[in-house]
């Protein structure tokens, strides 16, 4: 099987307080950018062992649906993989 | 007969809970989360930062082998009692509902809190019964989405809420910003608290209300002498 890498991005529910964001973006504003919302997400590189890159990314689906993100308070989405190895 | 009390890489207060159940005279035992518990009569998970809080708190842990072990012993009714990160883990293997996220005031919070009993589970602790606990953490804030908030307080699901001193409820005796001022749940024989009874369990330790709290959990593990 062929290894695949993917990218996957995990933000907090729009509806959901982000205290870091919050904090990040006080400071935004105190440095005088003209900044009016800050939300932290995280980026998590994974590379899977699979038979074909549709078959890749229900992998990385699966995972990130039940590991690498929290349905109660965060989403999931696999980005883009432009200047990631397919 | 005897309460296991789960240590993950990274628990640190697994010793303070064994002692706290061993001084009320439970026979306990420290379990290395690789290790079987399969006979345990009652299972404590313990506070700290398993496996460094990465990922989220409590995260990693929840889809560790040790967690299939504890959801086959609550599924037969085994009492399980998770403590700041143990919650945290139980809410994250769904064994628990909602989410624990940062605090609303964005600092670790270190202090005493008083909670109410909203939910009877043993002899001495009647509903409106108000303990004296220490919280630590940073991600203690309960949050859920509003079906499952209603699903909750619909099941009474709410064990402890954080109240003033009278048990009174109100957002000025909320220190972290939880829906429904929730510092504790239980579903079944699963429960789980922000506080940290084993840190209150001798009168040293600056209050006992944590060995009031524990005793009522031990008593329906049946291992209480």
């Amino acid at each position: 099987m062929a290894q695949f890498k993917r990218v996957v991005a995990v933000d907090l529910k729009p509806a959901l307080l982000d205290p870091e964001g919050e904090a990040i973006l006080g400071v935004l504003q105190h440095l005088g950018f003209p900044v009016t919302d800050v939300r932290v997400g995280k980026r998590i590189q994974v590379t899977v062992s699979a038979e074909g890159p549709e078959a890749a990314d229900r992998a990385v689906a699966a995972l990130a649906e039940r590991v690498l993100a929290n349905p109660v308070m965060e989403t999931f989405q696999l980005q883009p993989t432009e200047g990631v190895p397919r | 007969m005897s309460v296991a009390v789960l240590v993950f890489p990274g628990s640190n207060c697994d010793r303070d809970a064994a002692r706290a159940l061993a001084r009320l005279g439970v026979k306990v035992r420290l379990v290395w989360h690789r290790d079987s518990f399969r006979d345990a009569d009652g299972v404590v998970l313990p506070g700290g930062f398993s496996y460094g809080d990465y990922l989220r708190s409590g995260a990693l842990a929840a889809h560790s082998p040790a967690i299939d072990g504890v959801r086959a012993l609550a599924a037969r009714g085994v009492p399980v009692l998770g403590i700041c990160n143990g919650f945290q883990i139980l809410c994250e293997a769904g064994l628990l509902p909602g989410a624990l996220g940062v605090n609303r005031s964005r600092q670790f919070r270190c202090s005493w809190e008083h909670v109410r009993v909203e939910q009877a589970l043993a002899e001495g602790a009647p509903v409106g019964t108000v303990w004296h606990l220490p919280i630590a953490h940073r991600e203690g804030r309960w949050l859920s989405d509003a079906p499952t908030r209603e699903r909750v307080r619909g099941d009474g699901e709410v064990w402890l809420r954080y109240c003033a001193a009278d048990g009174s409820v109100s957002d000025a005796s909320n220190p972290n910003g939880s829906l429904d001022h929730v510092a504790g749940l239980v579903r079944a024989s699963v429960m789980g608290l922000m506080p940290h009874p084993e840190r209150a369990a001798e009168a040293v330790l600056g209050g006992t209300d944590g060995a009031r709290l524990l005793t009522a959990w031990a008593s329906r593990t049946g291992v209480a002498s």
